[in-house]
């Protein structure tokens, strides 16, 4: 009886041990499924504008894998999405990642003014300032195909050392585009240029329709 | 510690006995934690595509009106079949996608639709985006935007495009497509007359935004009729529910008939196809019927005091078959 006793306590123990590794099993594994909503809830969040809070207490969660990019960027508006894409295009530039950027290129944009990543570099460093910052002026939509009109502002230099200039992006999916520009140089666009001639199309916040639709037969 | 020992003597036999056992469900443990990690860092997620606020089928002139989902792919492969054949100068191909009617009126010739298409595509790759703009007794007309490729040049070569308006027109469940903003031809069979004047109405041609009548006139009398000089405000008008437009091709200016004699004429009417008013009639506000005329010099004050008559005359153009 006394045998019998010992023998249940052990494994008593031996099966509590073993339901222990089960459950911290369970826990782990539950936590990690439910991980990807808890994560859409933070982004969105984050997102939210809420200025009377105070500085400390917002944390801005900036997501780092393809996923939480991916899933931040489905909470976007498209107007959002192409600045996050220019966004990161100018951070390769600004980290020197020529090549990175170079890749984001659009092909036939690269073959023709661009076959080589040396002569991409060439001119990214010939034609940027040395520190700048990006500020949007328009964005407008052909299509699927949206035209950013933006101003370069060197931060060291003076205010005649701003360039405007048009990036061309195509959203392919979620963090997936290809990307062209206008060429700037230090003898062509500066902010005065005027574009005469040019139909712009629709700005994206004001219509969903295109500019010319206007309803000039009624 | 005597407990401890046994209960290690008990473990060891207890693993020893069942190792296969034990030696499975460690295998077991480690592929299910490696599959969940293989998940969790392969997660697949599945999100709808990237919202826009581009949506060719949503009807412009009416925002509650979308394009028949049936109708948007054919429709879309129509265009795209078009501008491919366009962009690699296969001309007679894209030529055989226009209607019959359309080649007909606007490029009888496929060296004249040739002329358009290098006009429009200027010997470059162009890119399009579609916008359905209305849609009238299946006919769906499209706002078509060319432009050049702006991708592939960076908007270097500029940035501005080209308009017009496709009509796809829907027969038993297949479309063809007519360019140039061209509807078709009508024939409307109406003639009307009275002693002086006979007109028949012998063709109404509908762009999207004119209406072009063939007038087949006759002058039956032993006088002069002038039905336009540009001697007098309103000579000739197209009536539509209260509302009156003056014709836009200028040569009416010298639309006059000598004695007995016959003349064709062209009158085109602004007149947007999707408007909800129908032309109901064509007037001629002050014909005159005169001894003399003088067309180098137009209708004079003495011709005016010398008149036999001076008169309106309507031809009504409801036609049956009109929307």
């Amino acid at each position: 009886m006394v045998k019998l006793q010992k023998l249940e306590k052990t494994d008593i123990i031996l099966i509590i041990i073993v339901l222990v590794l089960i459950v911290v099993n369970l826990v782990i594994y539950s936590k990690k499924i439910g991980q990807p909503k808890y994560m859409m809830q933070q982004i969105s969040k984050n997102i939210t504008v809420e200025p009377e809070k105070k500085e400390e207490q917002e944390t801005v969660e900036v997501p780092k894998t393809e996923q939480e990019i991916i899933l931040k960027l489905s909470t976007m508006n498209e107007r959002d999405r192409m600045e996050y894409y220019c966004g990161e295009y100018f951070k390769h530039l600004e980290h020197k990642e020529y090549d990175q950027a170079y890749a984001l290129l659009y092909p036939e944009f690269k073959q023709n003014y661009f076959p080589t990543l040396e002569e991409y570099e060439t001119y990214i460093k010939n034609n940027y300032p040395k520190s700048w910052a990006l500020e949007y002026e328009d964005i407008t939509r052909q299509g699927n195909i949206y035209v950013l009109k933006l101003k370069i502002l060197d931060i060291l230099g003076t205010k005649d050392n701003e360039k405007s200039q048009r990036i061309v992006i195509k959203e392919n999916n979620y963090n997936d585009f290809v990307i062209s520009f206008q060429l700037i140089g230090n003898n062509q666009e500066s902010t005065s240029t005027t574009e005469q001639n040019q139909n712009t199309d629709e700005t994206i916040d004001t219509s969903n329709v295109m500019d010319n639709s206007s309803k000039d037969n009624t | 510690m005597e407990y401890w020992t046994q209960l290690r003597l008990k473990a060891s036999n207890y693993v020893r006995r069942n190792r296969k056992k034990i030696i499975i469900l460690l295998i077991l443990w480690l592929v299910v934690i490696a599959v969940e990690y293989y998940l969790r860092n392969h997660q697949v997620i599945t999100l709808d595509p990237p919202s826009t606020t581009y949506n060719p089928y949503n009807t412009v002139m009416s925002n509650d009106q979308e394009v028949p989902k049936e109708y948007q792919e054919p429709i879309s492969n129509l265009i795209d079949q078009y501008f491919n054949y366009c962009n690699n100068g296969e001309y007679e191909n894209a030529y055989n996608l226009i209607t019959e009617e359309c080649r007909k009126k606007n490029y009888p010739t496929l060296e004249q639709f040739q002329g358009y298409v290098d006009k429009v595509f200027e010997g470059k790759k162009k890119i399009y985006n579609i916008q359905s703009y209305s849609t009238v007794d299946n006919k769906y007309i499209f706002n078509i935007r060319i432009l050049d490729d702006i991708l592939a040049n960076g908007t270097n070569d500029g940035y501005y495009y080209y308009e017009e308006k496709f009509v796809l027109i829907e027969e038993n469940g297949e479309f063809k497509l007519s360019i140039a903003e061209y509807i078709g031809d009508e024939d409307p069979e109406i003639s009307v007359e009275d002693d002086n004047l006979k007109v028949e109405i012998t063709k109404k041609s509908i762009d999207y935004k004119t209406e072009t009548y063939t007038l087949q006139l006759t002058n039956k009398t032993d006088n002069y009729l002038v039905i336009s000089d540009n001697t007098i405000a309103n000579e000739i008008s197209l009536y539509l529910n209260g509302d009156e437009r003056g014709p836009l091709n200028m040569e009416v200016a010298f639309f006059s008939l000598a004695p007995h004699s016959k003349r064709t004429q062209e009158l085109q009417f602004t007149k947007f196809y999707d408007e909800k008013v129908n032309s109901e009639k064509l007037i001629f506000n002050k014909v005159r019927v005169l001894k003399e005329y003088d067309w180098t010099k137009g209708t004079t004050q003495e011709n005016l005091d010398n008149a036999i008559d001076i008169y309106s005359f309507e031809i009504p153009i409801v036609i049956s078959s009109e929307k």
